[in-house]
């Protein structure tokens, strides 16, 4: 199919959504209610108007999910064959590289050959990967019912529900860190991450109380992954468990442990990047060895924004303005918010300005900052501070720009990235 | 063909609909409370003005040229093996009535097709009255045809 699929059209989603409701009610038994009704009438609307290509796929998604809704009509399940295993592979690989609509023909066409837990679980990584979490949720649900055992069903489940209905993700999650022996260590890792990401939520009671629940949690998972447990659990999944055990700590405000804990990630994988840069931006100001883990995050080409923000202050307060202008370049290439993309533009101002660059270029970068972040201060002030230096004809005005202390930068480091590391 | 003018009731237009089946005579269950039943839904199917009269603006009991060109959020559920992902009640049923082409027609005296103005392929159209009529006489137009339609799911 040549267009991105599926579709992110409003009357898509529509559709996709009074389908789920309607093969929720079909399982209650509830197909002929006054409710089914009004579904199916506000749906007319919404169908009318779709084109050829997201008809079929409705209507696709709701055969697909009467192996969820209906009766258990699944074939004997036929002996897996060479030819059905480089299928499924395939189904795997076009869902990766977003050929939704194909994954998801190759699976129908090989389902004979798939267990139904296993059936449901593809179908859901493929919803969740086409950005439709609600209805993956429906599908991962169904297969970590099927097989409680395996402990990755049950963490994407999370992961698709976290998405699409935080409440009641927060609230399986609660669940399962309630009794975390009850799970695999990848459910808990995933149920902690969906708790920490909730943390900062209002309606969280204690949360004190809870992040120090959810350390038990998370330490036990831990600690039965390092005894090998949960071997079907993917690599990430242990250092993402430590990631959070030290992020727990550091919102707890225990720094020796949640550095001690980012340390034993990164013996385990010394080249995790959310690891260095947790640890470097923890103990940034404080230890000489945080440069490095930043500078080690660099070099293994970090998608964070953190570590090319943290280097570019460094090498700011350092005197450093190429390699300053540098890490400003290559953090404002990254995702991140628009506070922590207004420093960069800052800086890099200050970097081009000390550097030597046309004014209209550094002008540029300060106006850029200010309207990323109308409450950036600094650089408003630091933008007034170049305007005065260039009216004096200064050929080094620059040096009395206002800086922020590495302890600021590393509180805002600390608050902003807590949750987009945790990702 | 002329679009402006009736046809000749002789051969009324085959149409389809997906109805409520009632089980003690395989007929359509007559009714103006939902999607489902033979009737239309006042202020939703069909226009009414402020006399209670029925209004000559294209509206009326929909239907279609045939019952695979339906939303399958409404074909029963046990026609899957047809059309995959069909939604509908298995207490529907597929209807159909008349025997010629899906053109603008009389199906009764006092009823007519009105094909939907859309490109080919029309999937869609609306049994309305021929005239001005009180809403009431317009249902009982259309519940006089319950004994012409018959359950037609080839």
């Amino acid at each position: 199919m040549a267009s991105r699929e599926p579709t992110n059209s409003p009357a898509f989603r529509l559709v996709v959504k009074g389908l789920l409701q309607l093969h929720e009610l079909s399982r209650q038994g509830q197909d002929d209610s006054a409710e089914a009704e009004a579904v199916r009438d506000a749906l007319d609307g919404p169908l009318s108007i779709l084109n050829d290509t997201d008809k079929e796929r409705a209507q696709w998604l709701s055969e697909d999910l009467y192996s969820v809704s209906g009766p258990d009509e699944s074939a004997t399940l036929q002996p897996m064959t060479a030819e059905a295993q480089l299928a499924l592979t395939e189904a795997v690989e076009a869902r990766e590289s977003g050929e939704f609509d194909r994954a998801l023909k190759l699976i129908r066409r090989w389902e004979s050959y798939i267990s139904p837990a296993l059936l449901s679980y593809l179908r859901g990584t493929v919803w969740l990967d086409a950005g439709y979490p609600e209805v993956a949720a429906v599908f991962l649900k169904h297969a970590s019912e099927l097989d409680a055992s395996n402990g990755n069903y049950r963490a994407t489940y999370l992961t698709a529900l976290d998405q699409s209905d935080p409440k009641s993700a927060l609230e399986d999650a609660q669940k399962v860190i309630n009794r975390p022996q009850d799970w695999a260590p990848a459910v808990v890792v995933r149920a902690a991450d969906v708790a920490v990401g909730q943390l900062q939520d209002a309606s969280v009671i204690e949360p004190v109380a809870f992040g120090r629940q959810i350390t038990l949690a998370l330490e036990d998972a831990v600690s039965r992954m390092d005894q090998g447990g949960d071997p079907a659990a993917p690599i990430s999944t242990y250092g993402h468990g430590v990631l959070l055990l030290g992020m727990c700590y550091e919102r707890l405000g225990d720094v020796n442990a949640a550095a001690n804990w980012f340390t034993r990630g990164l013996q385990h994988n010394p080249d995790n990047d959310r690891l260095l840069a947790a640890r470097g931006i923890l103990l940034y100001g404080k230890e000489p060895g945080a440069i490095a883990d930043l500078k080690r995050a660099v070099s293994v080409e970090s998608n964070l924004i953190w570590p090319y923000l943290f280097l570019a202050h460094h090498f700011l307060s350092m005197r450093d303005f190429e390699r300053a202008r540098v890490m400003c370049e290559m953090g404002l290439h990254r995702e991140g918010s628009a506070s922590a993309k207004s420093l960069l533009e800052e800086w890099r101002a200050i970097a081009q300005a000390e550097l030597g660059f046309p004014p209209n270029t550094v002008r540029a970068a300060f106006e850029s900052a200010v309207r990323l972040d109308s409450s950036n201060d600094l650089a408003r002030r630091n933008a007034k501070i170049f305007e005065q230096a260039l009216a004096k004809h200064d050929p080094r005005p620059i040096s009395n720009w206002e800086q922020r202390s590495e302890a600021t930068v590393r509180q805002l480091g600390l608050v902003e990235r807590r949750y987009s590391l945790g990702a | 063909m002329d679009n402006s003018t009736p046809r000749d009731p002789v051969t009324p237009p085959k149409v389809y609909r997906i109805m409520k089946r009632d089980t003690s005579d395989n007929l359509p269950v007559v009714g103006s409370g939902s999607s489902s039943e033979l009737g239309a839904r006042p202020h939703v199917d069909i226009a009414i003005d402020a006399g209670g009269n029925v209004v000559l603006d294209g509206t009326g009991m929909s239907v279609a040229p045939n019952w695979r060109m339906i939303h399958f959020t409404r074909i029963p559920k046990r026609l899957r093996h047809i059309v995959p992902g069909a939604l509908g009640s298995d207490k529907h049923a597929c209807f159909s009535m008349g025997a010629g082409p899906f053109e603008r027609g009389l199906v009764t005296v006092n009823l007519e097709l009105l094909p939907d103005e859309t490109p080919p392929p029309v999937n869609h159209g609306v049994i309305a009255p021929v005239g001005v009529v009180p809403l009431e006489q317009y249902q009982s137009d259309l519940a006089g045809t319950r004994a012409l339609w018959k359950v037609d799911e080839a």
